[in-house]
Parts: structure tokens; sequence; C-alpha cells
């Protein structure tokens, strides 16, 4: 009997969240999501800002830790000084070392996770909304088999069973999507600023734009025609695709969920319409990534993205490129 | 004994529904809690202005306190029954860093402030610009001031300076007074400019905001 066909909600519920699948999408998303947090990592340092970052204002760094009532439980436990920042830092680093390896991925993540909320902790200002959605996920990894295919978690296993694991939980994977879905959507639904709706002028990326503190570079010939034009056309595009976002969470309902016919479901799934969205979404980061000095953003968010692929998706799209590339190669 | 597969199913299954609620409530899009203070700083007298342009141009002639008392009472209410809601959920959330709270660009900002580090040498007459955000040919510091965490501290926050802006402005003087022996004073401050639509007459105003003077002599033997 299929999960969709139990009798009760509650035994649909459980179901749901008990399929298991290969492990591939979760282990691709956790590479490229450890890649780029070492990255984020790496640059403390380059810029010599570990102790600026996570010291406290005794040992030079930007922080009042040490003289706040509510103390990061860090500076509870170590000193205020600036070889605490250091461990925090190498603590930081090992941990996201070993989840992007997948060794004790589990484990690792989870540090990881509290390690960094004690960062953020220490110096508030200097957590941005990707660093707490780079948790979000973390937290996520913490539960999911994600170091068992890609990892050395993975290869341990094989070395004892005979063969690297082919199934773990789907569910961190569905959560990941939930969250970006989730993420997504109450972005749009915050955005109150009336320049982002036609009695504002649909104007808010180009104000935007024009921030010095965010901007990439001067933007200020985009107030000639037509490029304003476009500003407001890429504002209104960006609130219908945010505020529709939930589409997404539909269309896999649609493309993996029960077989109940319709002509949307007939749609969905031949066409698979849900990468509109999440393309879309793509193209967006890349867009930020070339105009904005948004740091990691984009790029965390677009690591995140293999979580949308269902693993046979994944194999399938690097068969093709495997393929494509042999065909090429034959071409005379 | 350890749980059978079913039992651990239906386990996960609860504790999946836990965690889908508390994240759920966390990610409510509700308003942050509001001041007539905040309601009537540059950003928001232009908000609440266009809203009350909108709003007239519906058929709705309110007058401005009223508009702004509604909007206070409304945004606060929510507010506290967010935090309310929110609570069971809060020791977790804060331990782990987790959170559903993402308004990202959710208000553009009309009155953009751009950050500046002044120097004055030894011997020197008058204020030398050494930085300047978006500037190639005044890029002391650029590559840390561009660097996301640094950017937190100052972006948003020049205008009303907390104690992190301060902190900053302390570090970066200290930081230059490390690097470069002939400077005596360094000063850190924003220029303050308003954005205008290319449908709008250009305002010129350009204020400086929030300057932060240092003196050497004051930074001694402090830690870089």
């Amino acid at each position: 009997m299929s999960l969709w066909e139990l009798p009760s909600r509650w035994d649909r519920w459980v179901a749901f969240w008990d399929q298991r699948e290969d492990p591939l999408a979760l282990a691709v998303t956790r590479v490229c999501l450890g890649v780029v947090i070492l990255f984020d990592f790496a640059q403390i340092a380059q810029l010599d800002l570990v102790v600026a970052l996570l010291g406290t204002q005794e040992a030079g760094g930007l922080s009042d830790a040490a003289l706040r009532a509510d103390r990061p439980l860090w500076y509870d436990v170590f000193p205020p000084t600036a070889a605490s920042a250091w461990i925090l830092y190498a603590a930081m680093m090992a941990t996201a070392t070993a989840f992007t390896v997948g060794f004790f991925t589990r484990t690792s993540a989870l540090l990881l996770m509290f390690l960094w909320a004690q960062q953020a902790q220490i110096l508030p200002p200097s957590d941005r909304g990707i660093d707490m959605l780079c948790r979000d996920l973390l937290c996520i990894f913490a539960c999911s088999g994600a170091g068992l295919a890609w990892g050395v978690d993975g290869a341990i296993a094989a070395r004892r069973q005979g063969s690297w694991p082919h199934s773990v939980p789907a569910w961190p994977r569905y959560l990941m999507i939930a969250q970006l879905v989730v993420m997504y959507w109450t972005a749009g639904l915050q955005k109150v600023g009336l320049e982002w709706t036609p009695m504002g002028d649909f104007a808010a990326l180009y104000v935007i734009m024009q921030d010095p503190a965010v901007s990439k570079a001067n933007f200020s010939w985009l107030a000639r025609p037509p490029f304003y034009t476009l500003t407001q056309l890429a504002t209104a595009v960006t609130m219908v695709w945010q505020w529709s976002y939930p589409a997404v969470l539909l269309l896999y309902w649609y493309d993996f969920g029960p077989d109940r016919g319709g002509r949307l479901r007939a749609f969905s799934r031949r066409w698979h319409p849900k990468w509109v969205w999440i393309g879309l979404g793509a193209f967006f980061h890349l867009q930020l990534a070339a105009t904005l000095e948004l740091g990691i953003f984009p790029w965390a968010m677009m690591a995140a993205y293999p979580a949308f692929f269902h693993p046979t998706e994944l194999r399938r799209l690097a068969e093709r490129v495997r393929g494509g590339r042999v065909a090429t190669a034959e071409t005379p | 004994m350890g749980l059978s597969p079913r039992h651990h199913a239906v386990v996960r299954a609860g504790c999946l529904a836990v965690a889908l609620l508390g994240h759920g409530i966390y990610a409510l899009p509700m308003p942050r809690s509001l001041t007539l203070e905040t309601l009537r700083e540059e950003d928001g007298r232009e908000n609440v202005d266009r809203w009350l342009g909108w709003l007239r141009g519906a058929g709705l002639t309110l007058q401005r306190d009223d508009f702004e008392q509604w909007v206070l009472v409304a945004a606060n209410t929510l507010h506290d029954g967010h935090t309310w809601a929110k609570a069971p959920f809060k020791p977790w959330m804060d331990v782990s860093g987790n959170g559903q709270s993402w308004g990202l660009f959710a208000v553009p900002d009309r009155w953009p402030v751009r950050l500046e580090i002044l120097v004055w040498t030894t011997g020197g007459t008058e204020w030398t610009l050494a930085y300047r955000r978006l500037d190639a040919e005044h890029d002391l510091l650029a590559d840390v001031l561009s660097y996301r965490r640094i950017r937190g501290i100052y972006d948003g926050q020049i205008g009303k300076p907390r104690a992190a802006y301060k902190n900053l402005t302390r570090w970066l003087a200290r930081r230059i007074f490390a690097t470069h022996p002939d400077v005596e004073r360094v000063q850190v401050q924003g220029r303050k400019s308003h954005t205008t639509l290319p449908t709008e007459p250009a305002d010129p105003k350009d204020e400086v905001v929030s300057p932060r003077p240092h003196r050497r002599e004051n930074h001694a033997g402090g830690a870089p």
C-alpha cells in the first residue's frame, strides 16, 4: 500500500517523514555549503579579523560581550583574551572542515552550529541573515545521512559493510526545500517598503542599488531610460516571484505526490514548472552577486539548491552532462 | 530495549511536527516593535507620507497623528503576540542561533550613509580623505570595510550610533595608528544623502553624520 492510501492523516504524516532515498542530493548540498562556509571563515583570518570579530574589547576586539549582562556562554567558560577568540575560530574552522569532508558529519554540523551561534552572540551586528540560514541548514544536516555519500563517513561505512550506503532518511532534504520556500516567501511578505509596490513606483531595486553601503559600483546611470524601467520591471518580477514561491511546494506535490489525475498535475509532471521558480532564484542570486556587495549570501543560497533535486534527477543530470561531454568529444 | 522501527518513525514524526510548529511561528511575518520616533525618522516619515497619499487617493482621508497611532498600536500588538507565541521555542533558537527572520531589504533605504575615514598627518594643516566607500582613489582598509561582517556593524547603524559602531571607529583608528606612524588623528564618519527617483526633483542634501574623532595619544598602548 502506498503511503497516500494509508487510512488516517497521522499514519500518512508518519509514513511521509519515514521515506528514504539515495544520499547523493544531501551530500552534494553538504559539500557546496561547506565550501562556501570555509571560504567565508578563511576570509576572517585573511583580513586579520579573528580577534576583531570573535574577541572582546579587552582583547582588542569589537565586542562588548564581557561587559554585557547576557554574556555569551563562550566567555563564561573562557577568559576574554585574544587566545580565546583564536580557539573559537580554530574550532569553527575544524568543524566546518570536518562537515565539508563528511567526517563525523552529524556531530561536526551540530558543533559548528553551536560555535557559530556563539560568534553571533559575541558580536550580533556582524551576524547576517545568511549566517542564520546556514545554521538552520546545519541543524537539519545534524540529523541527516549527508555524510554517507561523498564523505569520509560513507567511506568508513563502505569499508565495514562492503558497499556505500544507498539509502538514508529523505526528510532532511524535504525540510531544506521547505526552509528555502519559507525564506523566499516570507522575505516577499516582509517587503513592506512602498518602493516594492506600484505606489512606490516599483523603485526598490533602483533605490537599493544607489545605496553605497551595499552596491558594488556607482549605479547612478540606472536613472536613465530604459534602465530605470528595467529596474522597475525587475522589482515587480521579484515581488511576484517571492509572493508566489509556495507554488513550488504545490508543484512538488504534483510531481511526487499521489497520482490523482487532473490537468495541472499532468502539466506539472510533463513540464516540471517548479524549475521556473528555482531557475529564477539562481538568476536572481547571480545578479545580486554581480551588483551588490553581500558577501557569501548569493553563493550560500545557491549552495543549498542541490536539495531541490531528487537524487534520481541529480544522477540523470550528471549522466546527461557526462553523455554530452562524450558526444562532444566524439564529434569530429 | 530500543524502539521498534514503527515507534521510531512515530517519535520522529512527532518531533518534526513540533519543530515545524516552532519554526512556523518564528516565520510569521510580523512587524517589529515601533516607536513614534522611528516612525518620524526620514525613512519612516516618507513611508507614512506615501501611505497617506495612497489612502487619500483611494478615498480615505486620515489625520497623520491618527494614522501613526493606528500603525503603532497594530504593529506593537502583533509584535507582542508574536513574542508570546515564540517564547516556548526561544531557548533552543537562542542557543542554536536558528531563526526565521528574513526581512531582506524589506524597506529600501532612501537615506543611505556612505562611510568615510579622514586622517590628520604629522605637520598637516587639514583633514585628508583616506577612505570613502566606492572610491578607488581613497581605499584605505577597503577590503576590511567591505567584508560583510564588518559592513553589518556600520551599515544602518551610523545614523543612530550604537556601541558596536563606536567600538568599530576606535578599532579602525587603532589599526591605522599601528600601521601609519605619520597619522596623528583619525575621524570616522558617515555622509548621508537622499536617494530620489528619476521622476522626483534631485535633493542635493549631503550631511556628515556621527563623526567619531580619535587622537593617537588616547590610543597609546591599546590593542590594535
